[in-house]
């Protein structure tokens, strides 16, 4: 594909991308940014575009620049002293964390109690904590097992350990509460 | 209202719409790109959502800034590649005329005749006006090939910056 040719691709699909990218972050200039980013992502990698597929193809790159958006986002957020929100992130092609007070609350309970817990997660979180903490499986073999790129994999399963701790904890002061 | 399908773990139809009617909360939002980021079935559901009216425009059109981007990227390229080229080559050059690796060439050290020492004396004299001859030769090279550099730097400064040969149609 010639430099002509990509402008043509620009002009066609820069609403597509730029509505991918509004969608999943909702502020018009980060959206505009990444929009940017993303042509220039796909003119860096022009070689890997599927003939036929552009629109697939541009969506793609446009929910990844928006996903490592938001991603970092989330991150910066949860530093600030104080925040209560999600537990910073894994740096990437690390394992799903070292023990820590959360996995002794979690390798405190019984098969049968944590299993539970389990159960009781939503989706994305849910198949891949059966697998981690109930099949004892690897995050290679969970990753191949459900389709889903290892990085994925160890993000969500640090959620879900956050989300068990905060389960745990609430079924704890509920116990007090009720004493 | 469910965002993930909890048997297959892939987005509802009621998950993409709520993502394109704006209801998500971050959250959701970063699992749903997740998500899109790896799912072919998913991603083809919900770029078939976006078509006609759902489409919107970016405020500025991205074809101006996006060729200015791809432009100055390619000039740092093409810059690091002929500057690290031609730095090793007049480091070498240098290196070689200024004797270092004179080192490096074995000398006999076997006694000496008076009359060795004589042949040996003019093969010095000799070596010497080599080396100085080598040395201008070697400066000489390294200075044309520093402004070869400056001249194809500036070449591509020109091409880069100039209006003619932006791929911008609409320029």
């Amino acid at each position: 594909m010639n430099s002509t040719e990509f402008s043509r691709l620009m002009q066609q699909y820069q609403g597509l991308v730029y509505t991918v990218c509004f969608q999943l972050v909702r502020d018009p200039d980060t959206a505009q940014d990444l929009a940017q980013e993303t042509f220039l992502a796909a003119w860096t990698h022009l070689e890997r575009c599927p003939p036929g597929c552009e629109k697939q193809w541009l969506a793609r790159i446009a929910a990844n620049k928006a996903k490592d958006h938001l991603k970092s986002a989330y991150q910066r957020r949860v530093n600030l002293p104080g925040d209560e929100g999600m537990p910073e992130l894994p740096a990437p092609g690390a394992p799903p964390g070292p023990p820590g007070p959360e996995d002794e609350v979690l390798s405190s309970l019984g098969y049968s109690d944590l299993a539970a817990l389990v159960h009781e997660l939503r989706e994305p979180y849910l198949k891949v904590s059966e697998l981690f903490f109930l099949q004892e499986r690897t995050v290679e073999e969970i990753a191949l097992a459900l389709r889903r790129p290892a990085k994925t994999v160890r993000t969500q399963l640090y959620r879900a350990r956050h989300i068990l701790q905060e389960q745990i904890q609430r079924k704890e002061h509920g116990n007090h509460g009720t004493l | 209202m469910e965002l993930f399908d909890q048997t297959s773990g892939c987005l509802t139809d009621e998950g993409l719409q709520a993502l394109a009617d704006g209801q998500l909360d971050e959250l959701s939002r970063l699992e749903a790109a997740e998500h899109l980021a790896f799912c072919d079935a998913c991603l083809d559901r919900y770029t078939a959502l976006l078509a006609g009216p759902v489409i919107v425009q970016p405020p500025q059109d991205l074809q101006k800034p996006v060729w200015q981007r791809i432009r100055s990227q390619m000039f740092r390229v093409l810059t690091n590649r002929y500057a690290t080229a031609a730095a090793a080559v007049a480091i070498a050059f240098c290196l070689w005329g200024s004797g270092l690796f004179q080192g490096l060439v074995p000398t006999p050290d076997a006694q000496l005749t008076p009359a060795l020492q004589l042949q040996q004396t003019e093969q010095t004299q000799q070596t010497l006006e080599h080396r100085l001859a080598f040395n201008e030769a070697a400066r000489s090279a390294s200075r044309s090939l520093s402004s070869l550099f400056d001249s194809v730097s500036d070449g591509i400064s020109k091409a880069v910056t100039s209006p003619r040969l932006t791929n911008n149609p609409k320029e």
